[in-house]
């Protein structure tokens, strides 16, 4: 695994096409994401005794979750950062899981034999990478005949702030571009069906939904994450270079956070798509 | 400015079988699933807008012996709501023909008050709100689900498709009504007086082959009806060039092996204070 500076976020990680970067603010979103939270529509499909991949597992938030619904049955997860297979050994530890293992590895390239499988998840994965079939075509082969791929992926152009502002829709722009700028793929879960029909899997079930951001600790979460990652210099810098925003939007995003924080009817919605597909058997 | 004959000029959608069918679709668990944890036996409960009485129907089943009271400005959707109610055997309903924004209902008279797509539209979400209030006893509940156009979409969208729910959007904007109200519960409900209010949102996801075939038919028998398509040539909210661009993406869109198609909502749960 060679380390590489990221040329959208400055950020050193092991792979040059994650443009989101890894403050503490970003971490804590991944503390947010747990296995009912995030992957509701994965629950009825768990059982006892599974042997479960998550592919792209991040800080492990949702794999513990995952672990303990299949235990005895063994999770593991790979992640192509160090830093975030580390975070995950803790978190798994911390919850007294030992039934989860966690690999630095690529999703593409799987260090598993064919046919390992049962069940293989991932959240907020594809849409950072840039070949799509590359990664079903590898989760395909580990996967046993008549396994479970789950997918839950962000639909960019569903999500909203509200109030608005005339303002506030453009910092989803410009969320939207920076990723397709590092080859992401921003509206991935309405693109879901396509791609896991495309790579020969059967059976598909689509859903889709919200995560909603409406009490007040909800609302600060948000509004410390916009603060000190998503309009932070490091973020705000890369987009500007890679034409998805301008000093003025820049600072005209920062002007209505201020109004909206205060807004007694302040909602924030992230949108994803969620697919469930078999292996033929 | 519907084909047929309507006793709202407000309620742009008109009654299409198609779009009855859709309505049809929409029954207490797929529709009010936020709602549900809410509902008590022996309650008394308003449906404001109920059209023809689906989810009325699911919700009077969860809260017998208590009576629900469904109000529509449209005779024939209370008669449909009526049959609904009689073909489910259900004796705890009312229905009757009324306007949200004066009731004929005394103070204080209702546990809770749902609606769902009713406040996109009406013009005036606060006239409906204080009536809404006005009948809710202490600390009863308001609860409504209600549209967010900009977050629905058709994939593939052949660049084409999303015209065509801008040109719902400003068809809907055109009758004064209000394609994003699903995003905007939350202010109305707290200008409104409302207090503890949740909020969620939630897709209809429409993804079987039975799912894509309605979605394809109500595009074409409804929305892309002559009737429809001429209001809103009319009104500016579309061409007769869009209307056949639209037709064809949707041919293209039945079809394509990654069709997928999800209405998005906002919900909102709030209290008359006590």
């Amino acid at each position: 695994m060679t380390y590489q500076t990221s040329a959208i976020t400055g950020y050193t990680t092991a792979t040059p096409d994650y443009t989101m970067g890894f403050s503490e603010e970003f971490l804590e979103v991944l503390r947010w994401y747990t296995l009912e939270a995030s992957a509701a529509y994965l629950l009825p499909y768990l059982r006892p005794g599974l042997r479960v991949l998550d592919f792209g597992c991040g800080t492990g938030t949702i794999s513990v979750g995952m672990a303990r619904a299949i235990e005895p049955g063994e999770l593991h997860g790979v992640d192509m950062e160090q830093s975030q297979v580390e975070l995950a050994r803790s978190v798994s530890a911390s919850q007294g899981r030992d039934n989860a293992t966690f690999h630095v590895g690529d999703a593409a390239a799987l260090e598993f034999p064919d046919d390992f499988f049962d069940l293989a998840h991932c959240h907020n994965v594809l849409m950072h990478i840039p070949d799509t079939q590359a990664v079903l075509r590898e989760v395909k082969r580990v996967l046993k005949p008549g396994g479970i791929i789950a997918c839950r992926e962000v639909i960019a152009d569903s999500c909203f702030t509200c109030p608005d502002f005339g303002v506030l829709y453009r910092g989803w722009n410009m969320f939207r571009d920076l990723l397709a700028a590092d080859e992401g793929h921003p509206q991935m879960g309405k693109e879901l069906k396509g791609h896991i029909v495309d790579a020969g899997f059967a059976n598909l079930r689509m859903t889709a939904s919200f995560s909603v951001y409406n009490s007040p600790d909800e609302l600060d979460f948000i509004v410390r994450l916009v603060e000190r990652w998503f309009l932070s210099p490091e973020i705000t810098g890369a987009a500007i270079k890679y034409g998805a925003s301008t000093e003025k939007l820049v600072s005209d995003l920062k002007v209505a956070f201020e109004k909206w924080r205060t807004h007694p009817g302040a909602l924030c919605a992230v949108a994803f798509g969620e697919a469930i597909a078999n292996k033929p058997a | 400015m519907c084909a047929q004959e309507s006793s709202t000029p407000d309620y742009t959608m008109g009654f299409s079988e198609e779009f009855m069918e859709s309505l049809r679709r929409y029954t207490a668990e797929a529709s009010a699933a936020y709602l549900l944890a809410y509902l008590r036996p022996g309650i008394r409960l308003l449906d404001f807008g109920c059209g023809p009485g689906t989810i009325s129907v699911g919700l009077a089943k969860a809260i017998d012996p208590g009576v629900l009271h469904g109000v529509d400005m449209e005779q024939s959707q209370v008669e449909l709501a009526k049959a609904v109610a009689a073909a489910n055997g259900r004796a705890n309903v009312k229905f009757h023909v009324g306007d949200v924004t004066s009731l004929s209902f005394e103070d204080n008279f209702f546990d809770i008050a749902h609606c769902h797509n009713v406040l996109m539209h009406v013009p005036d979400t606060q006239a409906v709100m204080s009536e809404v209030m006005r009948v809710l006893k202490p600390g009863g509940i308001i609860a409504c689900r209600e549209m967010i156009t900009d977050s629905s979409f058709t994939h593939p969208d052949f660049g084409v498709i999303r015209r065509a729910w801008a040109m719902f959007e400003d068809l809907l904007a055109a009758d004064d009504g209000h394609p994003q109200m699903g995003k905007d519960l939350k202010t109305h409900v707290i200008d409104a007086g409302f207090a503890n209010v949740r909020v969620t949102a939630s897709f209809d996801v429409y993804n079987a082959p039975e799912d894509i075939d309605f979605i394809y038919r109500l595009a074409n028998q409804w929305f892309l009806s002559p009737e429809i398509t001429e209001a809103a040539i009319k009104y500016g909210a579309s061409t007769e060039r869009l209307a056949n661009e639209i037709r064809e993406a949707y041919e293209r869109w039945k079809e394509h092996r990654g069709s997928f198609a999800a209405l998005a909502f906002g919900e909102v749960v709030a209290n008359k204070p006590a």
